[in-house]
């Protein structure tokens, strides 16, 4: 799923649990997480990339498609998609940290299958987790304290 | 007779045996878990894990955390069809 992401070359930074596994977290996520400027252009670009694996708007009863819905990408603020390859949620800030470019501003930069893709920060992961606060968030603080600590 | 009172009036000696001692604590200090790892023990976190975790690539940890969400799908197929919902 990641790799589609990478693959179409979009602006996007990985943020939670998949930013953890790449900083060195031993836990196992589902949904990758990614933070976009979700621009009408950039919307236009994600239904092009994801349009093959046909993703469906989760929150929707119906589980519309986010191929076709919303019509107006203006009034989105966050993306909560299920795919072929599996769950996607696409968000426009993070909890406790900010906003795509402030997110953005503070990443690292990993290279990923020959491309140079940005991650969230430990530093910003470590305070998005505990502001989210829940046992699984509380956990992978734990480590990544501790990975941050191995990092010094 | 005590050897050390030989030697220079007992000071060489126990010059040495002073700093055998600090190198023994600093070795000792560097062995203690820190706060992170005392806390990340007491909740349970593999420290071991992390580190192996740490000697891979990023690419390698996402290879690595792409299998081990293949196998959780796999064990849930499993448990679908030992245990099929009603």
């Amino acid at each position: 799923m990641l790799k589609v992401f990478i693959d179409a070359k979009m602006d996007f930074v990985i943020v939670g649990g998949f930013a953890g596994v790449l900083h060195g977290s031993s836990m196992v996520t589902k949904d990758l997480d990614l933070c976009f400027l979700l621009s009408l252009d950039n919307v236009e670009q994600l239904r092009s990339a994801l349009r093959a694996f046909h993703p469906k708007l989760r929150m929707t009863p119906q589980k519309l498609s986010f191929l076709e819905f919303p019509e107006d990408a203006r009034q989105l603020k966050n993306l909560y998609l299920e795919t072929d390859l599996g769950i996607v949620d696409i968000i426009r800030e993070v909890t406790g940290v900010g906003d795509f470019q402030r997110v953005a501003d503070r990443a690292v930069v990993v290279e990923l299958f020959k491309q140079s893709v940005k991650v969230m920060c430990l530093e910003d992961l470590i305070a998005a987790k505990q502001a989210l606060g829940r046992a699984k968030d509380l956990a992978m603080v734990k480590e990544l304290r501790l990975i941050q600590e191995r990092q010094r | 007779m005590d050897l050390r009172w030989t030697l220079q009036g007992g000071n060489f000696i126990d010059g040495i045996l002073n700093a055998m001692t600090d190198v023994i604590r600093d070795k000792v200090k560097q062995t203690e878990p820190s706060d992170a790892e005392l806390e990340a023990v007491q909740f349970g976190v593999d420290i071991n894990l992390i580190e192996c975790n740490l000697l891979l690539s990023h690419e390698e940890r996402i290879l690595q955390h792409e299998a081990a969400l293949d196998l959780v799908q796999e064990l849930l197929i499993a448990r679908e069809a030992r245990y099929p919902r009603s």
